[in-house]
């Protein structure tokens, strides 16, 4: 049930890669409840399949917008903007949303209890360009925003922040995925010393070992957005942040392996690998590295050794 | 055996697991004080015998019953909920099952294999700490390739005749009973030519030899079998039909075992947090990302199994993922208790910590190796070409 939303996620956003057209056809709204396992599984589904084809939705704009009351749904678009500072009286906003610029709403959480919203004409593009060319850095001047009033802002982030992390996870795994599926594919084709390179125990173990890592990820996953594992786990508390921590490490471990098989390079335009290793390290960026999540989560009290890896 | 007081009377389901968890955590909480707690670094027959003794309290009080059929002696409920209990008693600080892991590698199987009339018996004398139970697969010359073990088995009337030598067998010297996995076709038949016996190893011809062992514990036995008759009852499924049994055993012992492995590896992570630095932190983050998803993964294999199914070749990166979680967590401890962990000028229980470091160095090891769980996934799950 789940690979088949997966799938069917996919082909329809490879055939619509950009915009709402896909979140349209797909019935996503970003009203969504995670305790409902319909809504668990096709939120799964679209992030996943988002990874496996680099589409750039704004559904994760949307998602953060509306945790906020901005955005009521993808036909009222909506993004957000990671804060970054103040510079010379200016706001500096780093955009975190693929596809903002048919956003007709940017929301900037600057943290503490602020919240601003402007339009996109009111931002400028900073120059510096991120890794994935579907995001761009703008800047906009705190006078062009209004402040938004949200009750209880600290919750609102807390539920935003979550939802976020746990969609860059899936959207990690979808890249994974797929990349775990060019390597092996190309392990077959490509022939060396007379033989397929899939064939050699060197590369059958580095993409073992890498897949040993896409399957942990994926049943960490599975058990932060419910299914009956649920019933062993019953009171996840901090699963986003380590499903996205989970995240950003077997990322770096399975984009390497596959460069690796595939001769990618990383670097040159020949190889499709060096797209998803971009998105890979933008999605690591965005709500916590793995490296200052993984130093969290060491550094958790010991009274409670089951909370640690999610469990009451 | 009476319906405990306190158990409910209905059969177990997976829905109640969670309500489970929670009459467990209670019960193991009021009654803490008298169940016997053994501390690692005692003598290791004592720490066995401790263990037989916390199994016949559990089974007294109907716990131990829980999470296997009625039909075979138990109270219902599945997999899931022996799950729990493991992750509700290595919370509660009790020690590793050790020999009792054969509860969740040999007995799922063996349910499924074998005469469910027989195995109901015998299982009830495991859970009840009366007997226990060890596995004889390996052999001086059959490690990763267990296909070619030479122990044969030949008819002899209404039974066989088991002749041949198993190595590195837990527990054996503890044991009562061991499935054995021998030859009973010709060896150009390979895992074809192969039957499984549930021997006692009282039988006339047995002999069990314990290995001593370098890091503290004498977990290991020689085990030979000179001309043993074992009645054709005690074969575990059909003639030429071993393979297929020995193939669910190795899946319960590489994903399913996990599970049970990775809630003594949740306690030991604790005692090291309590000790490290904040200068560490992003090492044991990283410990716990390996426990979490350790966790998840064999969580997969207990539902499967709670359904009926075993894993097979996909139980692989669950055993890969316990060796990675298990040697990181050991060498983080290397890193954190830094010099006392071999010289232990500072700390109290450093047999334990040197103890459990040296076990940790096998993981790779045991139950196939990291290699052959790496060939094992190349094959079978990602379907790449054979050399």
């Amino acid at each position: 049930m789940a690979d088949e939303f997966v799938r069917t996620a996919e082909a329809i956003l490879r055939r619509s890669p950009t915009g709402t057209d896909a979140l349209l056809e797909l019935e996503w709204v970003p009203s969504l409840d995670l305790a409902d396992e319909y809504s668990a599984e096709s939120f799964s589904a679209l992030f996943r399949a988002q990874g496996r084809s680099l589409a750039s939705t704004p559904a994760l704009a949307v998602l953060i917008a509306h945790q906020f009351g901005v955005v009521d749904g993808p036909q009222d678009l909506g993004t957000t903007a990671s804060y970054r500072g103040r510079r010379r009286g200016e706001l500096v906003a780093a955009t975190l949303s693929i596809a903002c610029t048919q956003a007709n709403k940017i929301v900037v959480d600057i943290g503490e209890d602020a919240l601003l919203v402007g339009s996109p004409s009111a931002f400028s593009e900073s120059g510096a360009q991120p890794l994935d060319p579907s995001c761009v850095n703008m800047t906009a001047a705190v006078s062009a925003l209004e402040p938004v009033a949200v009750d209880e802002i600290a919750l609102h982030r807390i539920q935003a922040q979550r939802l976020a992390r746990l969609a860059c996870a899936l959207e990690m795994l979808g890249v994974c995925e797929h990349l775990m599926q060019l390597a092996v594919s190309y392990a077959h084709e490509r022939r060396q010393f007379g033989a397929p390179i899939g064939s050699f125990p060197a590369l059958q173990q580095l993409l073992a070992a890498a897949e040993v890592e896409v399957v942990g990820l994926r049943n960490s996953c599975a058990v932060v957005m419910g299914e009956r594992i649920r019933a062993l786990d019953p009171d996840p508390l901090h699963d986003a942040m380590l499903v996205k921590a989970l995240a950003g490490r077997t990322t770096q471990r399975v984009t390497q392996a596959t460069l690796q098989v595939l001769g990618a390079v990383g670097f040159t335009w020949e190889n499709d690998h060096h797209r998803y290793q971009r998105r890979a390290l933008t999605l690591d960026a965005l709500f916590g590295t793995y490296h200052e999540l993984v130093a969290l989560l060491g550094a958790m009290p010991t009274d409670a050794p089951l909370r640690r890896v999610g469990v009451m | 055996m009476s319906t405990p007081v306190g158990l409910r009377t209905q059969p177990f389901e997976l829905s109640d697991a969670v309500e489970f968890r929670a009459s467990f955590r209670h019960w193991l909480l009021e009654h803490k004080e008298r169940l016997p707690q053994s501390e690692m670094g005692a003598d290791f027959a004592e720490r066995l015998e401790t263990l037989r003794v916390l199994q016949s309290e559990l089974y007294a009080a109907g716990w131990a019953r829980i999470g296997w059929p009625e039909r075979v002696g138990g109270l219902g409920g599945s997999a899931v909920h022996r799950a729990v209990m493991y992750d509700e008693l290595a919370l509660a600080g009790f020690p590793t099952r050790s020999a009792f892991e054969h509860l969740e590698i040999l007995a799922p199987a063996m349910l499924v294999h074998w005469d469910e009339q027989k195995f109901g018996e015998m299982l009830s004398l495991l859970l009840s700490g009366d007997e226990l139970w060890c596995q004889g697969f390996s052999e001086p010359d059959a490690g990763s390739d267990l296909v070619s073990m030479r122990t044969t088995g030949t008819r002899d009337g209404e039974g066989y005749r088991i002749t041949g030598a198993k190595c590195w067998t837990s527990w054996a010297a503890f044991a009562d009973w061991c499935a054995v996995l021998v030859r009973t076709g010709t060896p150009e038949e390979r895992h074809r030519g192969l039957s499984a016996f549930f021997v006692d190893l009282r039988s006339a011809g047995v002999e069990v030899r314990a290995i001593r062992q370098a890091n503290g514990t004498d977990e290991f036995a020689e085990v030979t079998f000179d001309n043993v008759w074992v009645p054709e009852s005690n074969r575990i499924g059909e003639e030429g039909k071993g393979w297929p049994f020995a193939l669910d055993v190795l899946s319960c012992e590489r994903a399913a075992f996990a599970w049970l492995r990775q809630t003594r590896l949740l306690a030991v992570a604790d005692r090291l947090a309590a000790v490290a630095t904040p200068a560490v932190a992003p090492v044991m983050g990283d410990v716990v990302l390996d426990l979490f998803a350790l966790r998840a993964t064999s969580a997969q294999a207990v539902v499967e199994l709670a359904d009926g199914r075993f894993m097979g070749p996909a139980a692989a990166p669950s055993k890969s993922l316990l060796t990675s979680a298990e040697q990181n967590l050991y060498d983080a401890a290397q890193l954190i208790l830094g010099s006392d962990l071999a010289l232990g000028t500072e700390i109290d229980d450093v047999g334990a910590w040197q103890e459990d470091y040296l076990f940790s160095r096998a993981v790779s090891i045991y139950g196939g190796t990291r290699q052959i769980q790496y060939m094992t996934i190349a094959r079978f799950l990602l379907g790449l070409p054979h050399g």
